[in-house]
């Protein structure tokens, strides 16, 4: 097994477009120190109301500061788009290449092959948001320097309020933040490779996760569909913002962590259901 | 396990849809034969290898490698054969010996020895480390070769491996497939829509047509069963149609400018000569028809001229 994880593991790190993730994540964290560093955050701040009973001297702005900030707007789909192009391309990928059907012909379980791909999916996640959090940390704390860090009560979307963390504490909950938003890329991840095990063409894979993501985000905008809100995979997205509160609402977490962790498993078994069944006609 | 048919599909049949591809397929191919599986275009022939190699799900019925079922037991089915499936791919980013390097962990770990071993055997030492992005179609078809014998095989399937080479790549295939058989003794399993190729390489043949077996045994057998056709010239040209017509043991004369061609049914060619010569005819050339091969195997697949 860990063998034909290593086998993956080259294929695809030898594979130039592989990197793009990576410099895609450089760019967002470039952009946004970029935007940080010219825009008055204080007075920001005060416009959505943070600032009304608080005093502010200096800026909030350090490596803390931007390594929240950049999981903000990117996770909803900047992110996703990254992880869904490199976990729908593993299996239909080889598909239209046509190397698949040169893979199965060998002494190999297909579940074996799904499975050490979808551990590559896996690891490519985690990296891809490892960087991210490596990569605006280390641009902020050369721009803006490191401290304490401040969460503005819009950023949960809670008014008049704010939250100041020491910076160990800060470290922590961002920390924290980074692995709850890549165990919801997880899902992510696991649904665009489910797909990608089913068809033969990557685009197929990588673009219906998106639309789908995007069609249960507009849906949701609508009150009449506030019933099913709780039950789409996709309002659990970004339960990382939780560790930000004064009160980590733990139970939600947990609840939300599970309810995608099962959504991961369901999509996985599925998916390996269709592969092990199907024709291989390319 | 030991077995002496190495190859088996019992009534293997695939329908796409409402087409029905393979149609109740029966084969047996016994240890150290060359088989090949002939027929036209759209017989059913990747098909039916795709399902002998649990590519695809038989509709119905099954197939055996080594003894083993494909479909149960895929792994140890598959433990000790080497295929290629239409045109072998790769990963064109990676150079042919890394390639190798990926298919021989699949296959069970073949060392470094047996991959240098197997580059040079299809001749392709030399550019081994350049990316596949950059080989012709013949050395893809070599590098798939390469691929197929990475596992030491009993068996090597092959699915029409001289498709779109030119003569001479057709001939490096052939001659490859032919030593492999000989000095390496595997069995092979070789499709083809050329009945030429086959002839020269195998030693038992199963025409297929429309998903169905249309004929099967022996090459030469198979030979032996086509019209023996012949091409004459005699001189003086003006009676000789009626001449040769009134012989018996010739079936049809046919006049084609100089020559006449004739569909010999029990008679001789000697035989033949010496009436005409007796007949008063000078005999200037006798051969055989060379497209009468092609014609018996388009005859019988229904899609020649008709006979
Ligand atoms: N995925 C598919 N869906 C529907 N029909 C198919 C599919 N694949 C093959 N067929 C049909 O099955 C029949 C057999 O096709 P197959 O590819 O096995 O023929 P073949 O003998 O390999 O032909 P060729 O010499 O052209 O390679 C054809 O009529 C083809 O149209
Ligand atoms: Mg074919």
């Amino acid at each position: 097994m860990l063998e034909d994880y290593r086998l993956e593991f080259v294929k695809t790190f030898r594979r130039p477009r592989t990197y793009l993730g990576f410099v895609a994540v450089g760019l967002i964290s470039v952009l946004i120190v970029i935007a940080f560093r010219y825009m008055d955050v204080a007075t920001f701040l005060r416009h959505t109301g943070v600032s009304t009973f608080f005093t502010m001297v200096g800026s909030p702005v350090n490596a803390l500061f931007v390594a929240m900030s950049v999981l903000g707007g990117p996770m909803e789909l900047f992110i996703p788009a990254i992880v869904v192009l490199v976990a729908g391309d593993l299996l239909a990928g080889e598909a239209a290449e046509g190397t698949l059907k040169m893979v199965l012909v060998r002494p190999v379980q297909r579940t074996r092959v799904y499975l050490a791909k979808f551990a590559l999916a896996g690891t490519y996640t985690v990296l891809i948001m490892a960087a991210l959090g490596l990569i605006s940390f280390l641009l902020g704390a050369v721009v803006f320097g490191i401290g304490d860090l401040l969460v503005p009560g819009p950023f949960l979307l809670i008014n008049q309020w704010l939250n100041l963390f020491p910076m160990g504490e800060g470290l922590m909950r961002l920390a924290g933040a980074y692995a709850l938003a890549t165990w919801a890329m997880f899902t992510m991840a696991a649904l665009a490779f489910a797909i990608s095990g089913g068809i033969d063409n990557s685009n197929g894979a990588m673009i219906t996760p998106l639309v789908l993501i995007l069609i249960l985000k507009i849906m949701v905008l609508f009150p009449t569909f506030d019933g099913i809100r709780p039950y789409l995979f996709t309002s659990h997205f970004d339960l990382w913002k939780s560790l930000f509160m004064a009160e980590v609402p733990w139970r939600e977490v947990w609840r939300s962590a599970g309810y995608l962790g099962l959504h991961t498993v369901l999509f996985l078994a599925t998916g390996l259901l269709i592969f092990n069944r199907r024709d291989i006609l390319s | 396990m030991q077995t002496d048919t190495v190859l088996r599909a019992k009534g293997l049949t695939k329908v796409f849809k409402r087409r029905r591809a393979v149609d109740g397929l029966d084969l047996e191919v016994s240890r150290g034969e060359v088989f090949g599986f002939l027929g036209p275009n759209g017989a059913g022939k990747t098909t039916t290898i795709r399902m002998l190699l649990g590519l695809i799900r038989p509709s119905s019925g099954a197939a055996e490698l080594l003894g083993h079922n494909v479909a149960t037991h895929h792994k140890e089915a598959l433990q000790k054969v080497g295929a290629v499936v239409e045109t072998p791919c790769f990963y064109k980013h990676l150079s042919g010996r890394e390639n190798l390097e990926i298919f021989a962990r699949l296959s069970g770990g073949a060392g470094h020895q047996r991959i240098e071993e197997v580059l040079e055997l299809v001749g392709l030492g030399g550019r081994a480390g350049d990316k596949v992005r950059t080989y012709s179609h013949g050395m893809r078809q070599r590098l798939g070769i390469a691929q197929a014998l990475l596992p030491a095989p009993e068996l090597v399937i092959l699915d029409e491996p001289t498709d779109g080479l030119d003569p001479r790549g057709m001939k490096e295939i052939r001659d490859l497939v032919a030593r492999l058989a000989r000095t390496e003794e595997i069995t092979i399993f070789l499709s083809s829509h050329l009945l030429h190729e086959v002839e020269q390489l195998c030693d038992r043949v199963a025409i297929v047509d429309h998903g169905k077996t249309v004929a099967a045994g022996k090459v030469e057998e198979l030979l032996k069963q086509s019209p023996n056709v012949v091409r004459l010239r005699l001189e003086p040209q003006g009676d000789a149609g009626k001449f040769l017509r009134k012989i018996p043991g010739v079936a049809a004369v046919e006049e084609d400018g100089k020559f006449l061609r004739l569909r010999l049914a029990g008679a001789e060619v000697p035989g033949l000569v010496a009436e005409c010569v007796t007949g008063g005819f000078s005999v200037f050339e006798v051969g055989p028809e060379r497209d009468t091969l092609e014609e018996y195997f388009l005859d019988i697949t229904g899609g020649g001229k008709g006979a």
